[in-house]
């Protein structure tokens, strides 16, 4: 049996704090994140409807690892 | 003589962007115009012909997957060095995802230009890969494994001073993990604590990661209103742990 380390709990403490309402899923996200990813290259605010996206990322590790992923991959194609 | 151009679809999408697909002599043109400031303006003008060429016939759809491939492979290597995980071939992820994009070329909306959009796909199959590769050899007991134990003393840590207040969150921690998460919800929680993503432990639980997000953050919604309900903000919380 195992038992949470110091650094997990601190860990989950950050993820209590956090926590914030999220109205999308990550196939939600998914399907908008090229257009949010073109706003941010763009240095454009986006729109209402996209910040739900960005609400999710500040969620979701997975999201957020692949959405820093696809940033770097388009700063790539911009050089 | 003004080329001809004749308007054939036209829609506003979520982010407040409209699209309008025109037609010039025999090409797909799209404009996006981005409303910015309650102005619309035409902010790219994108001759984006990839769908056309990729349903095209031979030499022209063999030379836009040509394209394609070189411009994702470029993204691809880019995505890679800032991602840590397990070893995968660049070019494995590029041709896995060449065979999505050409498979759901129906699904592309337009919404972003269509380089993004394949790109988006060709980083999700590269991170998932490395994901799976790095996890490959984690058990089912360990993700089963839903114990959320720990002694609030001992979470202090060696170098943790006797913090009351600390303690006392530490406590009330624990009793909401006990009493007010699912047993489904410690399990996905203690898997994310062990740094397990949320798209492996989907796919070894039979489940997927829309389902696992959720249970995971419900989790997180549930503590944190278990908190408040005694009276403890986040701020409470974030002051006391920093």
């Amino acid at each position: 049996m195992t038992v949470l380390s110091v650094e997990q709990i601190h860990t989950l403490m950050g993820l209590v704090v956090t926590t914030e309402p999220d109205q999308i899923t990550c196939d939600d996200c998914f399907g908008q994140i090229g257009e949010f990813a073109e706003y941010t290259l763009a240095k454009h605010d986006p729109s209402e409807s996209m910040r739900v996206i960005r609400r999710h990322l500040e969620q979701c590790p997975c999201c957020k690892a692949e959405y820093r992923g696809l940033l770097d991959a388009l700063y790539e194609l911009q050089a | 003589m003004q080329p001809l151009l004749c308007v054939f679809f036209y829609r506003e999408s979520l982010s407040g962007c409209l699209s309008v697909a025109t037609t010039e002599a025999s090409a797909c043109v799209w404009l996006r115009m981005t409303k910015i400031k309650g102005e619309v303006s035409v902010a790219t003008v994108e001759q984006d012909r990839w769908i056309e060429r990729l349903r095209a016939d031979d030499h022209v759809r063999d030379k836009a997957i040509g394209e394609l491939r070189e411009i994702l492979l470029r993204g691809v290597k880019a995505a890679f060095r800032s991602h840590s995980g397990g070893k995968i071939s660049a070019e494995d992820v590029v041709q896995d995802t060449l065979i999505k994009i050409l498979e759901s070329l129906g699904s592309f909306q337009g919404r972003s230009k269509f380089t993004t959009w394949a790109m988006t796909i060709a980083v999700r199959t590269a991170i998932g890969q490395m994901r799976r590769q790095r996890f490959k050899d984690v058990s089912m007991s360990d993700l089963l494994d839903n114990n959320m134990l720990f002694e609030p003393m001992s979470a202090l840590g060696e170098n943790g001073q006797v913090n009351s207040e600390k303690i006392s969150i530490l406590k009330m921690l624990r009793k909401f993990i006990d009493e007010n998460l699912t047993e489904k919800q410690r399990g996905a929680m203690h898997s994310l604590l062990n740094g397990i993503p949320v798209e492996v432990y989907a796919e070894k639980t039979g489940s997927n990661r829309n389902a696992v997000y959720k249970l995971v953050h419900d989790a997180r919604v549930k503590l944190r209103r278990s908190f408040e309900e005694v009276g403890y903000t986040a701020e409470d919380i974030d002051s006391v742990f920093v």
